[in-house]
C-alpha cells in the first residue's frame, strides 16, 4: 500500500494537499455527500472500540451526542464551542453597560464609535492568522494560547481611565474572535465530513451566543454588585469585567488540561506524517484571491455577520436611549437578538441544504439572496419603529434573517474551492468583521444623525450589497440568473490547478469531492440519488494506495 | 387558515393599541412654562460654586417664587441639569422641549412641598453623576404631575455654571486584582507550554 498513514494532521487526507486541513470548515455540508457505513465494514478497526462514539478508520465520530461529555469527542465540541462563547462575551460586554461606562469615562458618540470599530477590526487579522497557527500548534495550542494571552486585556478593562484606553482595550479583546476558526478546525478534526457541517453550524451558532448573553449576563452582574455591595456604578461596572476575565483564564487552563488536537492525541505526541508533497502556500492563496466570488461572498458575509456584530455593539444603548429602558431592561430585549443565534445560523444552513436538494447550486444562492435581503427590509424597518413592543418582535425577525443568512452562506463556501477552501473560509470569516466595522464607521460613529436613523440607512446598504450575489456565478451550474454552460463538475475543480500540477495528478483529490458536488445540479426526473462508490477522504490515500 | 387569520389579527391589534398607549398622556412643553421661579446654587457656606466633588461636598439650592407669578402647585423639584457644553457630540444627554423626551436634567436633587415664600435644600452630591458642566433647574408640579412653571440658575446654559468633578470608579485593590490576575494567566500559560515539553522529552527519553 502506497501510505498506511491514513489520518493527516488536523483534517489532512494522506497526502497533505493543504485546503484539506480546513475541509469541512463550513456551516453545512451537503448530508448525502458522504457514505461512511462502507468504509467502516470495510475496515473494521479495533482500536475504535476505545472510543465512546461510533468512528470512521480516522478515528473522527459519525455521530453526535449533545448531552455527552465523554472524550475526545464531544469533550472537544464542548470545550471548543464555549471558548468560542466566552471570546464573544467578553468582545461585547462592554456594550451594554456603555450608558455607565460612557459617564465614567466622559465619553461622547465619536469615542464609543471607535471604541466598537476597534473591537471588531482585531479579529480581520487574527481570523486570517488563526488558520495557519492551527495547522502548526494544533487547535487546542491556538484556542488555550489566544484565550489566555487576551485574558489580561479583559481584566485592564477594570483599570481602563480615557476613551484611548478604552478602545485599546476593546481593540486588543477583539482580537479573540479568531477562537471562530480553531473551532471549526477543531471540529472537522473531531467530527467525520458527513456531520461536520452539522458539528460546526452548531459550534458556530452557540458560540455566537456569547453577543447575545453577555447583553443579559453583564448588566445582572453590575446591578448585583452595585446593589450587594452597595458599590458605586463607577466601581461596579468595573468590577463586573472580572467575570469574563476570569472565564477566559479558566476554560484557557480546562482547554490545555482536557482538550486534545485529534481523535487519537495530541500534535506534539503523535510522529510526523506521511512525506508527500505538500501544496504551496502561495499558489492555494493566489487561486483563492483570483477566485472573483471568493470576493463577492467575503463582502455579502460583511453584511450579514459584520450587521450581527454591529448589532451587538449598538442594541443596547440603542434601547436604553430611545426608549427610556433601564440598563438590565435593555440588555434582556438586547440579548434576545444573540439568543437567536441558538436557531437560526443553523437553520440558515439547513434551509440551504433543503433548497439545493431540488434546485442545486441555484437554489442555495436564491435562498442566500432572499434571506439576506429579507434581513435589510427588518433592519429597515426596525429603525422606523417608535414603539416598544414592535420594536422588540421586528428586532426578533431581523435577528433571524441575519443569521441564518450567515449560515447560508456557509453553504455556498464549500462549492467555491476545493484547492483553497480553508483560505476562503478565513477570508469570509475576516470579511465579515471587516463589513463590522465598515457599517460602524459610516453609520454609528458620527453624531450628524440618531441611531434609528443609522438602522434604517443600514438596512439600505444590506439590500444593495447582498444584490452582488445575483453576479455569483457557476460554470457548471449556473447562478440567480443565468443557467450553467454545461461545465463539468470535474473540469471545474481541476482547472484550479494548472497544467503542469495537473500533470503531477495533483488535482486527483479534488475529483471525488467533484463527483459528489453533483449533487448542486439539483433534482432531476428520473435522477439518482447520490454515487454509490463516495466515501470520505480521509480514506482516499489507503484506496488510491491499493489501486497503484 | 384561520388560525393564521386569527394570529394576523392579533398581532395587528397589539400593534395598535401599543400605538395608540404612546400617544396618550399630554405633552408639556418647556418653551410652554412661565419662568416663575427664582433658582440659585451656591456652597454651603454661600459662596459661589466653581468646582464640586461628588461622593464629597455638597451644595446649597435656594428657590423662590417671582412675586408677579400666580403658580398652582403642590411640590416643587429640583434637578441637575447639563450645560451646553456638555451635550455636544452626546445625543443621549440632547435637550427636547417635550419634558417626556428631554435628557437635559437627569439627576434629581430633592422633591420639596410648594410654597409660596420658596424654600432650600442642601445636596451631597451622589456618586453616580458624571464629570461635566452644569447648572440647576426647579420645575413646579401641579397635582396631577405635570409641571407648571420653571427656573434656573443659568440664563442660557452657558453662563453661571459650575464643574462637577466625578470619583474615578478605580482603585488600589482593583488594579492589584487586575494585575496578578493577568500575570497568572500568562504564566499559567507558558508554563504549561514548559513543562509538557520536559513531559514529552522525559517520555521520549525513556
Amino acid at each position: 500500500m502506497a501510505d498506511q498513514s491514513a489520518s493527516g494532521v488536523g483534517n489532512k487526507n494522506a497526502k497533505g494537499d493543504p485546503g484539506t486541513s480546513m475541509h469541512g470548515v463550513t456551516g453545512k455540508e451537503p448530508v448525502y455527500a458522504f457514505s461512511v457505513l462502507q468504509a467502516a465494514k470495510a475496515k473494521p478497526d479495533p482500536d475504535a472500540a476505545k472510543f465512546a462514539l461510533p468512528v470512521d478508520s480516522e478515528h473522527k465520530a459519525t455521530t453526535m451526542r449533545i448531552y455527552s461529555f465523554r472524550a475526545p469527542h464531544m469533550l472537544t465540541f464542548h470545550l471548543s464551542w464555549f471558548s468560542f462563547f466566552t471570546c464573544f462575551l467578553s468582545t461585547f460586554a462592554a456594550p451594554p453597560l456603555i450608558p455607565v461606562i460612557r459617564d465614567n469615562l466622559n465619553l461622547d458618540k465619536g469615542d464609543i464609535g471607535h471604541a466598537a470599530i476597534a473591537s471588531v477590526s482585531g479579529s480581520i487579522l487574527s481570523r486570517l492568522l488563526m488558520g495557519s497557527i492551527c495547522d502548526l500548534i494544533g487547535p487546542r495550542y491556538g484556542c488555550a494560547f489566544l484565550v489566555m494571552i487576551i485574558s489580561p486585556a479583559v481584566y485592564a478593562m477594570a483599570s481602563v481611565e480615557t476613551a484611548a484606553g478604552f478602545t485599546a482595550v476593546r481593540f486588543f479583546i477583539g482580537f479573540s474572535l479568531a477562537t471562530f476558526v480553531s473551532c471549526q478546525y477543531w471540529m472537522s478534526s473531531m467530527f467525520n465530513g458527513k456531520i461536520v457541517g452539522t458539528a460546526n453550524g452548531i459550534a458556530a451558532g452557540w458560540g455566537n451566543l456569547g453577543g447575545g448573553a453577555t447583553q443579559l449576563i453583564m448588566p445582572l452582574v453590575y446591578a448585583l454588585i452595585k446593589d450587594s455591595f452597595k458599590s458605586p456604578s463607577f466601581t461596579a461596572w468595573r468590577l463586573a469585567f472580572f467575570l469574563p476575565g476570569v472565564m477566559h483564564t479558566t476554560i484557557g487552563l480546562m482547554v490545555l488540561f482536557l482538550g486534545q488536537d485529534l481523535p487519537d492525541g495530541n500534535f506534539k505526541e503523535l510522529e510526523a506524517q506521511g512525506t508527500k508533497a505538500k501544496d504551496s502556500f502561495r499558489k492555494v492563496f493566489v487561486n483563492a484571491v483570483t477566485n472573483y466570488r471568493t470576493w463577492i461572498l467575503l463582502i455579502t458575509y460583511g453584511y450579514c455577520f459584520g450587521v450581527e456584530l454591529t448589532v451587538d455593539n449598538i442594541i443596547a444603548e440603542y434601547f436604553h436611549d430611545r426608549f427610556n429602558l433601564s440598563l438590565s431592561s435593555a440588555g434582556i430585549i438586547a440579548s434576545s437578538f444573540g439568543f437567536m443565534n441558538i436557531v437560526s445560523r443553523p437553520l440558515g444552513g439547513i434551509l440551504s441544504d433543503i433548497v439545493a436538494v431540488r434546485f442545486g447550486m441555484r437554489g442555495r444562492l436564491w435562498n442566500l439572496w432572499i434571506i439576506q435581503t429579507l434581513g435589510g427590509v427588518f433592519c429597515i424597518i426596525l429603525g422606523k419603529t417608535a414603539a416598544l413592543g414592535p420594536a422588540i418582535g421586528v428586532m426578533i425577525v431581523f435577528s433571524f434573517f441575519v443569521q441564518a443568512a450567515c449560515g447560508a452562506t456557509f453553504g455556498v463556501i464549500p462549492f467555491v474551492s476545493r484547492r483553497s477552501l480553508g483560505v476562503i473560509s478565513g477570508f469570509t470569516g475576516a470579511g465579515g468583521n471587516l463589513g463590522a466595522v465598515m457599517t460602524q464607521t459610516i453609520f454609528f460613529t458620527q453624531a450628524t444623525y440618531h441611531t434609528e436613523v443609522g438602522i434604517e440607512y443600514m438596512g439600505i446598504m444590506i439590500i444593495c450589497v447582498t444584490a452582488l450575489v445575483l453576479f455569483v456565478w457557476f460554470p457548471q451550474w449556473g447562478g440567480m440568473v443565468f443557467p450553467s454552460s454545461k461545465m463539468s463538475e470535474e473540469d471545474y475543480y481541476a482547472s484550479e490547478y494548472s497544467e503542469g500540477e495537473q500533470d503531477q495528478g495533483m488535482h486527483e483529490a479534488s475529483m471525488k469531492f467533484a463527483e459528489n458536488s453533483k449533487s448542486e445540479r439539483g433534482r432531476r426526473k428520473g435522477s439518482n440519488s447520490p454515487p454509490q462508490d463516495a466515501k470520505p477522504d480521509g480514506l482516499k490515500g489507503i484506496k488510491e494506495g491499493a489501486e497503484v | 387558515m384561520a388560525s393564521s387569520r386569527m394570529l394576523y389579527l392579533i398581532l395587528v391589534a397589539t400593534v395598535a393599541t401599543l400605538g395608540v398607549a404612546s400617544c396618550v398622556e399630554g405633552q408639556v412643553l418647556f418653551s410652554t412654562l412661565p419662568k416663575s421661579l427664582v433658582v440659585t446654587a451656591a456652597l454651603p457656606d454661600g459662596k459661589p460654586i466653581g468646582e464640586v466633588k461628588t461622593g464629597e461636598d455638597s451644595i446649597l439650592v435656594k428657590w423662590t417664587v417671582n412675586s408677579t407669578a400666580s403658580v398652582d402647585a403642590v411640590k416643587l423639584k429640583t434637578k441637575l441639569c447639563f450645560a451646553s457644553e456638555s451635550q455636544v457630540l452626546r445625543g443621549w444627554r440632547a435637550t427636547n422641549d417635550d419634558l417626556k423626551k428631554d435628557k437635559t436634567c437627569l439627576y434629581d436633587i430633592a422633591t420639596q412641598d410648594f410654597s409660596r415664600t420658596g424654600g432650600e435644600t442642601t445636596y451631597k452630591l451622589s456618586k453616580s453623576i458624571p464629570g461635566a458642566k452644569y447648572f440647576v433647574r426647579a420645575y413646579a408640579i401641579n397635582a396631577e404631575g405635570k409641571q407648571v412653571a420653571t427656573g434656573q440658575t443659568s440664563p442660557n446654559k452657558v453662563a453661571n455654571t459650575f464643574t462637577v468633578i466625578p470619583i474615578s470608579g478605580r482603585s488600589t485593590s482593583i488594579d492589584i486584582a487586575v494585575g496578578v490576575l493577568s500575570i497568572f494567566s500568562v504564566s499559567a500559560l507558558f508554563g504549561f507550554f514548559i513543562f509538557e515539553s520536559i513531559y514529552l522529552k522525559r517520555k521520549k527519553a525513556v
